[in-house]
């Protein structure tokens, strides 16, 4: 890896807050809906739903990015992933305090069920970009770059589906 | 004998000598917040500025009706800017961090509070401008549109200085991801501020008003306001018919 | 749920942070525990890094920045490493706060004699009272106190000197 890359790198340890902010964030999420709708399950469901759909599809990104012959290290790839969820963390950290807020403020449900889903949709796109990044440094061909956009759409879709059936469920 | 003795210089309190670098020269304020000197005692400086300038900002748009709103809004109006910070400002550094930006969260918000300490000094500066307003009989619509723009301009200034503050040490640590930064502290403090200020509602009430409470039944949150406007555009509506007033 | 149990919730989220900290960092003031229960997600990060210094490390962090973009230029060979540079930014940081501490020591014992002074001052004002023929040794005393005072100037202006270099080094690294 490059000084450069090293010296701009987010340290280890700040990586290791990010990774914990990223396993209760979705947990805190789950609960501000938990408490709106009564229901225990979004508690548990939101950290099974995102982890699991990236758990489940990220094997495939590195099998269609190795396909293209523009595959990175899996070392790479495995640290990029650890950054991405971290940055989805810190992300989520910083959202949880005012959804919170203006889900507890407001009467109706819809306000809830919208603050949390953007707050998990803005930190998950924001994870999605900083992945991406991580995984095309220094370069990225044009093969790679469209395998990667169409896993992150596939990814997004299929969590988003799977947060909007839960969502309405208990609506 | 003692007359030997010059006659000290006037001994400023160290808060007034910040305040006053906040609003003369605002490089050296956001150079020091870069350096993190002395962030506890600068951070505690703008929130007692905030508060103080807010209080005035308050009573001066209370006085338009008068009586009980002068210390309601004076009261309120602080809650609603601090409230509004404390739930915010962490919202530039996270979106920041997970955008790429080197971000430090104590000098974030710093310079939030610094950014909002002088906004906040810019409405105090208005105040004349409130109780003009009040002299000369302004309508009630007309203090609404003047104390908009004043809030408006207050606030376009501290976002400048946000942006001016981030963009430069983004250029100077190479960085990126500031715009996304300070585009989400925006979304974030426009949300909650918004919807903490129609909660604490109201603050400038009309001069006729017999009773004023402190705050107004909560009938909703100001989404719930949106989304029904939203439903009633579609057609969809949750009762009969919007209440007639009695005839007499 | 109504804004009075919001902010009931809120407060108390902040009084338990102000319990916490106090018993883990132990050195609370009366403001700072204000401000945790009121501002807790404003306060208690700068708490925090109060304690681990996190402010004080903005100009490593700048160093290090500028030694990596510098290590594809033909300077890299004269420019120390990134364990080097961290190591002598630790070492100007030491060095710097060992000099205010020892300038802390010497306010100290200037400020006792200051103090021993003016009580000496005082007194011989009240002797003058009784006894006018005596004013004109109360001079010396005089004289000998706006010199100390003086000297306190110049501790002061030292060590707002020390101060401003070290934000002159960080700007000029930054640049």
């Amino acid at each position: 890896m490059s000084s450069e890359a090293q010296a701009l790198a987010p340290p280890v340890e700040s990586r290791a807050i990010g990774m914990a902010f990223a396993a209760l964030g979705p947990i805190a999420i789950g609960a501000i809906v938990a408490a709106r709708a009564e229901a225990i399950t979004p508690l548990l469901s939101a950290p099974a739903m995102l982890f699991g759909v990236t758990a489940a599809t990220a094997p495939a990104l590195y099998i269609a990015l190795a396909a293209t012959g523009d595959a990175p290290p899996i070392s790479k790839v495995v640290r990029a992933f650890g950054i991405a969820f971290a940055a989805f963390g810190v992300a989520l950290a910083g959202l949880i305090l005012p959804a919170a807020f203006l889900a507890a403020s407001s009467i109706s449900p819809t306000t809830t069920y919208v603050v949390t889903t953007a707050a998990l949709g803005v930190a998950g796109m924001l994870a999605l970009l900083r992945l991406s990044r991580e995984l095309a440094y220094p370069e990225r061909g044009l093969g790679a770059s469209l395998v990667f956009f169409v896993w992150a759409a596939s990814t997004a879709g299929i969590a988003g589906r799977l947060w909007i059936d839960l969502l309405q469920e208990l609506y | 004998m003692i007359g030997a003795l010059e006659t000290p210089s006037v001994n400023v309190p160290r808060s007034l000598g910040t305040i006053d670098l906040l609003l003369r020269d605002r490089e050296v304020m956001l150079a020091r917040i870069r350096a993190g000197t002395n962030l506890a005692s600068l951070l505690k400086t703008m929130v007692t500025t905030i508060a103080l300038t807010m209080a005035i900002v308050g009573a001066a748009l209370g006085s338009y009706r008068g009586g009980v709103q002068i210390g309601y809004a004076a009261v309120k109006l602080p809650l609603v800017l601090l409230g509004t910070a404390a739930l915010a400002a962490p919202a530039l550094t996270a979106v920041g961090r997970a955008a790429g930006r080197r971000s430090r969260l104590v000098q974030d918000l710093a310079l939030v509070m610094s950014a909002l300490a002088f906004g906040a000094l810019l409405l105090v500066a208005g105040t004349p401008l409130i109780l003009l307003g009040r002299a000369i009989d302004l309508s009630y619509h007309q203090m609404i549109l003047m104390t908009v723009s004043m809030f408006g301009i207050a606030g376009l200034s501290a976002l400048v200085m946000i942006i001016n503050a981030v963009a430069v040490e983004s250029m100077r640590d190479g960085s990126r991801g500031w715009r996304t930064a300070v585009l989400g502290l925006c979304i974030v403090f426009v949300t909650v501020g918004g919807q903490l200020s129609w909660a604490l509602r109201p603050y400038l009430v009309r001069p006729r008003t017999p009773d004023v409470p402190f705050v107004r039944a909560k009938e909703g949150s100001l989404f719930d306001a949106i989304t029904g406007a939203v439903q009633s555009a579609r057609g969809i509506y949750e009762r009969e018919e919007a209440p007639v007033p009695e005839s007499r | 749920m109504s804004l009075d149990l919001i902010g009931i919730g809120y407060l108390g989220v902040g009084a338990v942070i102000a319990l916490v900290l106090a018993l883990v960092l132990r050195k609370q003031s009366a403001s700072d525990t204000l401000l945790l229960v009121a501002l807790w997600p404003l306060w208690a990060p700068m708490m925090l890094a109060q304690r681990h210094g996190q402010g004080q490390s903005c100009g490593e962090r700048e160093l290090l920045s500028a030694l990596a973009r510098a290590q594809s230029s033909p300077l890299s060979q004269v420019l120390p490493d990134a364990e080097t540079a961290r190591v002598l930014a630790a070492r100007l940081r030491e060095r710097t706060l060992g000099q205010l501490r020892s300038l802390r020591v010497r306010y100290r014992s200037e400020l006792d004699e200051v103090h021993e002074l003016i009580a000496q001052l005082v007194t011989q004002a009240e002797l003058v009272r009784l006894q006018p023929s005596i004013a004109q040794s109360s001079g010396e005393l005089v004289r000998e106190l706006v010199s100390r005072v003086e000297g306190l100037e110049d501790l002061f202006t030292y060590q707002s000197s020390i101060e401003d270099n070290e934000l002159e080094l960080t700007a000029d690294l930054a640049r």
